[in-house]
C-alpha cells in the first residue's frame, strides 16, 4: 500500500471519528471548550470530506479546497432549508449533517473496496 | 558542429519545461497537463538549449546549499518567535489615525521584512521545497492578518457586532425578518453562523469571529493555487503570486462577513471552471464569425480573446458531472448569502464563456436564473425599497464620487491613508498592466487572466454600492492582477541572473509590504473596539426597555449585537429611519454643538418613543474626527452641550463609553 492510498484510507476514517467526537461533545458531554472546536472542525470539513474523495481528484490542495467549499455549502443549504421551512432546530440539522456524512463515508468505503 | 551545453537555474528549467510542453508534437500528456500544439500555435518559437543533467540533480547540492536550505527552513520560526515577543511592546492606546503602524515596534516590522526576504530567496533556490513554503505562508498569514486578533481586546470593526446581532436574532427566533435589515433577504451566511454558534455552545459569534481573517486567508490559499496553476506550470510564479496576494489584500473584507466567505467560494468556482472546464485546445478560433478586413485590430483582438488556453486537465466524464454539481451547489450558497458576489461570479463566468475560455456555455444562464429567482421571490421586501438603486443604470459619475472623491476626506492622517490606498491600488494595477504587456510581447495568450482582471470593474460602472464598489472590484480583480505582477519580474529580460531576480522580487515585495501596512491597518483606530466600549453597549441593552430609541452620536459604535427587533437604532449622521422624511442634516448642529435641533428632532420624530438613550463611545469619536472633517474638539463640545442641555442625564459612564437618557420635558433626574 502506497503512502497516498494509506492517506486516503485514513481520510475515510476521519469522518466517522469526527462524528463520534461531535456526538460525544455535543450530546453526551456538552459545555466543554472542546465542543466549539469539534463543531467548527465538523461543519468546516466533514460534509465535504465524505463527498469530495469520491471524485478521485488525487491532489491534496485541490481536494482540501473543494472539501471546505462543499462542506460550508452543504451545511448552509441544509440550514436554510430548515429556516425557510419553519423547522429551525440546530440539533436536528446537526443530525441531518451527521447522516449525510456517514452515507458519504459508506459510499467511499464501497468505492475503495471495489477498487481493491 | 559544436553543441554548447548550458547550465540553467531551476526557474529557467521551469520555463524550458513549459516550452518543451509547448513544442511537444501533437497532443502529449505530461504529468497531468495535456497540451495540444494547435492550441499554442501563437506562442513564439524559442530556441531550445540543451539541458545539463546536473541542473536537476539533487545530489549536486553542495554543502553550502544544504546549509542555506536549513537556514531558510529555520528562519521563519526565528522570525515568528521575535514577532511574538515584539507584540508585547505594542501599546495600542497610543495609536493615532495612521493606524497600527503608528504603534508597531521596529522589531515587528523587521520580522515581516525578514520573512518576506527569506521567502524570495527560498523561492529561487534550485529546488522548490513545498513544506518550507507552506510554513512561510502559514506564518505570513498569522503575522499579517492575526496581529489585530492578538493585540486587541475585542473583535474589531463595528459591522462584526451588527453581524452578531443578525446571528443572535436567528438563534433566538428561528426565523428571518427581511423588513428589519436587507441582510435577512440573503440569510445563508447568518443562518449558518447561527447554527454553528448554537451547536458549538457559544452565546454569540464574538467568541470566534475575531479569528475570521486568519481562517479566511488560509481558505483563500487553495483556490488561488488552483487558479494560478491553471494559468501557468511555473510553480515559482504560482507561489510568488499567492505571496503577493497576501501583501496586497488591504481592502479588509475578510472580517466575519458574508462577503469574506463568498469571495472564497467565488475563487473556488472560477478555479474549478479554469482547471477542468476550459474550452478544448482542439476547438481553435470561432470560424463562424467573419472578421472585417477594414478593422484588423478587432480581428486581432477577437483572435486573441478566443484563442484556447494550452493548459488543460484531463477529466473523466463522471468527475466532470460531479464537479459541475459542485459548482452549482456552491453558487446556490452564494446566491442566498450575499447580494453582490453572485453578480461578480455571473460576470466573470459570462465573460469566460463569451470569449470561449469555458466550455459550459449554459452555466452563466443557469446562474442568472438562480440569482433572479432568488431576488424576485425571496428578497421582495428589499427590492421594494431599493428598486431605484438597483435598476438605476449606469452611474459612473456617482460611483466615482462615492467611491473615490467623497472618501478622500477627514483629518490629515486619515487623508494620507486614503491617498495611500489610492496610490497602492494604482500601483498594483499599473504593475499588473506592465506584467500583462510583457507577457503579451512574449506571445502568451492571457485573455483569461485579463478578462478576470477587468470584469469586476463593470459593476463599478453600474452600481456605486454605497461607496464600496471600488473596494469590491479591487478584491475580485486582485488574483489576476497579482498573477500578472508575479510574472512581471519573471519576464523582464534584464533580470536573467537569479540573484538579480531575487533582489528585484525582494524590492517589489517590500514595497508592497510597506503599502500594505499603511493601507490595511490605516483605519484601525476607528475599527478597534475596547472592552469598555462593549461593556457600555451591553449595559445599554440591559437597561433600555423594548421599543426604546437608541441614538448614536456618530457611526462606528459596537452595537446592534442583540435584540435587533426590540429597539429603534439611529445615529446623528443617519438620523432618519423613515425614507419619506427626506434627508435630515445635523452637520451644522454637530459642528457648532447646537443641541436644540437634535432635541426638537427627537421630540417631533419619536414622540411615542418612551425612552431615548444617546450613546457616546471612543470609536465614534475617532471616526468623527478622522473621517468627518470636523474639528477634533467638536465631538467633546457636542457631548458637553448634550450633558448640560437639561434634556439629557448621564446614566452610565466608563473611560470609553457614556450613556445619556433623554428627558422629554427637560429638567433633572
Amino acid at each position: 500500500m502506497t503512502s497516498r492510498s494509506l492517506l486516503h484510507w485514513l481520510w475515510l476514517f476521519v469522518v466517522p471519528l469526527s462524528v463520534a467526537m461531535v456526538i460525544f461533545f455535543t450530546f453526551i458531554n456538552p459545555g466543554t471548550p472542546v465542543q466549539g472546536i469539534t463543531i467548527l472542525w465538523f461543519v468546516t470539513f466533514c460534509p465535504g470530506m465524505s463527498l469530495v474523495p469520491l471524485f478521485q481528484l488525487k491532489h491534496f490542495i485541490i481536494e482540501a479546497t473543494l472539501i471546505i467549499a462543499m462542506s460550508l455549502s452543504i451545511d448552509a443549504i441544509v440550514v436554510v432549508i430548515s429556516l425557510y421551512s419553519r423547522h429551525w432546530s440546530p440539533f436536528t440539522t446537526l443530525w441531518v449533517l451527521i447522516t449525510l456524512c456517514l452515507i458519504g463515508s459508506l459510499l467511499q468505503l464501497r468505492q475503495r473496496l471495489a477498487n481493491m | 558542429m559544436r553543441v554548447r551545453l548550458t547550465k540553467f537555474s531551476a526557474e529557467q528549467e521551469q520555463d524550458l519545461h513549459d516550452i518543451s510542453l509547448i513544442n511537444t508534437a501533437n497532443t502529449s500528456i505530461i504529468g497531468t497537463a495535456m497540451i495540444d500544439k494547435h492550441a499554442i500555435a501563437d506562442i513564439p518559437t524559442i530556441h531550445m538549449p540543451i539541458l545539463s543533467k546536473t541542473a536537476v540533480d539533487q545530489e549536486s547540492l553542495t554543502q553550502l546549499d544544504t546549509l542555506i536550505d536549513t537556514a531558510l527552513y529555520l528562519a521563519p520560526f526565528g522570525a515568528f518567535l521575535a514577532w511574538c515577543l515584539s507584540l508585547q511592546a505594542i501599546n495600542i492606546r497610543q495609536m493615532n489615525d495612521l493606524g497600527l503602524v503608528s504603534v508597531f515596534p521596529p522589531l515587528l516590522l523587521g520580522t515581516i521584512v525578514f520573512i518576506t526576504a527569506c521567502f524570495c530567496i527560498l523561492l529561487y533556490r534550485k529546488r522548490i521545497r513545498i513544506s518550507a513554503l507552506c510554513v512561510y505562508f502559514a506564518l505570513l498569514i498569522i503575522m499579517l492578518y492575526g496581529v489585530n486578533t492578538l493585540i486587541e481586546e475585542m473583535p474589531r470593526f463595528a459591522s462584526v457586532y451588527k453581524h452578531a446581532g443578525y446571528t443572535e436574532y436567528i438563534m433566538r427566533t428561528g426565523t428571518v425578518d427581511p423588513t428589519l435589515t436587507a441582510y435577512f433577504s440573503w440569510p445563508g451566511f447568518f443562518s449558518l453562523s447561527a447554527f454553528i454558534t448554537k451547536i458549538a455552545g457559544y452565546l454569540d459569534i464574538l467568541n470566534f469571529a475575531t479569528w475570521a481573517p486568519i481562517f479566511y486567508n488560509i481558505f483563500y490559499f487553495g483556490p488561488l493555487y488552483m487558479l494560478f496553476t491553471s494559468f501557468t506550470n511555473n510553480k515559482r510564479i504560482v507561489y510568488l503570486a499567492i505571496w503577493l496576494f497576501y501583501l496586497t489584500n488591504w481592502v479588509g473584507q475578510d472580517y466575519y462577513s458574508p462577503q469574506g466567505l463568498c469571495f472564497f467560494l467565488y475563487l473556488t468556482m472560477i478555479a474549478i471552471l479554469l482547471k477542468w472546464f476550459k474550452t478544448s485546445p482542439h476547438a481553435g478560433p470561432n470560424s463562424s464569425v467573419r472578421c472585417s478586413p477594414k478593422l484588423p485590430f478587432l480581428t486581432g483582438l477577437y483572435r486573441w480573446l478566443t484563442a484556447p488556453d494550452p493548459l488543460t486537465e484531463p477529466l473523466q466524464l463522471r468527475q466532470r458531472y460531479t464537479l459541475i454539481v459542485c459548482v452549482i451547489v456552491i453558487f446556490a450558497f452564494v446566491v442566498f448569502s450575499h447580494q453582490l458576489t453572485p453578480f461578480f461570479t455571473i460576470l466573470s463566468v459570462f465573460a469566460l464563456v463569451l470569449c470561449r475560455r469555458c466550455s459550459l456555455w449554459w452555466l452563466p444562464l443557469l446562474m442568472t436564473v438562480m440569482t433572479v429567482l432568488w431576488i424576485v421571490f425571496m428578497s421582495q421586501s428589499f427590492l421594494a425599497g431599493h428598486a431605484s438603486d438597483v435598476f438605476s443604470g449606469f452611474q459612473l459619475s456617482t460611483s466615482l464620487s462615492e467611491n473615490v472623491t467623497s472618501r478622500v476626506a477627514g483629518d490629515a492622517q486619515h487623508l494620507f491613508i486614503t491617498r495611500m490606498r489610492l496610490v497602492m491600488s494604482l500601483f498594483v494595477w499599473g504593475c499588473a498592466c506592465v506584467g500583462g504587456f510583457l507577457r503579451w510581447r512574449r506571445g502568451y495568450q492571457d485573455a483569461t487572466i485579463i478578462l478576470l482582471a477587468l470584469t469586476p470593474f463593470l459593476l463599478f460602472v453600474i452600481q456605486p454600492y454605497g461607496g464600496e464598489m471600488l473596494l469590491r472590484a479591487y478584491l475580485f480583480s486582485q488574483p489576476s492582477m497579482v498573477f500578472l505582477i508575479a510574472t512581471l519580474l519573471h519576464d523582464v529580460p534584464l533580470l536573467k541572473k537569479n540573484s538579480w531576480r531575487v533582489a528585484a522580487n525582494i524590492c517589489l515585495c517590500l514595497l508592497l509590504l510597506g503599502g500594505f501596512c499603511l493601507t490595511r491597518y490605516g483605519n484601525e483606530n476607528m475599527d478597534y473596539m475596547t472592552n469598555d466600549e462593549v461593556a457600555g453597549v451591553r449595559h445599554l441593552y440591559s437597561i433600555a426597555p423594548a421599543h426604546s430609541l437608541l441614538l448614536g452620536a456618530w457611526d462606528g459604535a459596537p452595537w446592534q449585537q442583540q435584540d435587533l427587533e426590540k429597539y429603534v437604532t439611529a445615529t446623528l449622521p443617519r438620523p432618519s429611519l423613515h425614507p419619506q422624511d427626506g434627508a435630515v442634516d445635523f452637520s451644522h448642529a454637530i459642528a457648532t454643538g447646537d443641541t436644540n435641533s437634535i432635541i426638537k428632532y427627537i421630540q417631533f420624530r419619536y414622540p411615542k418613543q418612551g425612552n431615548v438613550y444617546m450613546l457616546f463611545t471612543r470609536s465614534q469619536k475617532v471616526m468623527f474626527t478622522s473621517m468627518a472633517g470636523f474639528p477634533p474638539s467638536a465631538f467633546d463640545h457636542l457631548e458637553n452641550n448634550i450633558a448640560t442641555s437639561g434634556h439629557f442625564t448621564l446614566i452610565y459612564s466608563n473611560p470609553d463609553a457614556r450613556i445619556y437618557q433623554f428627558l422629554p420635558q427637560g429638567g433633572t433626574r
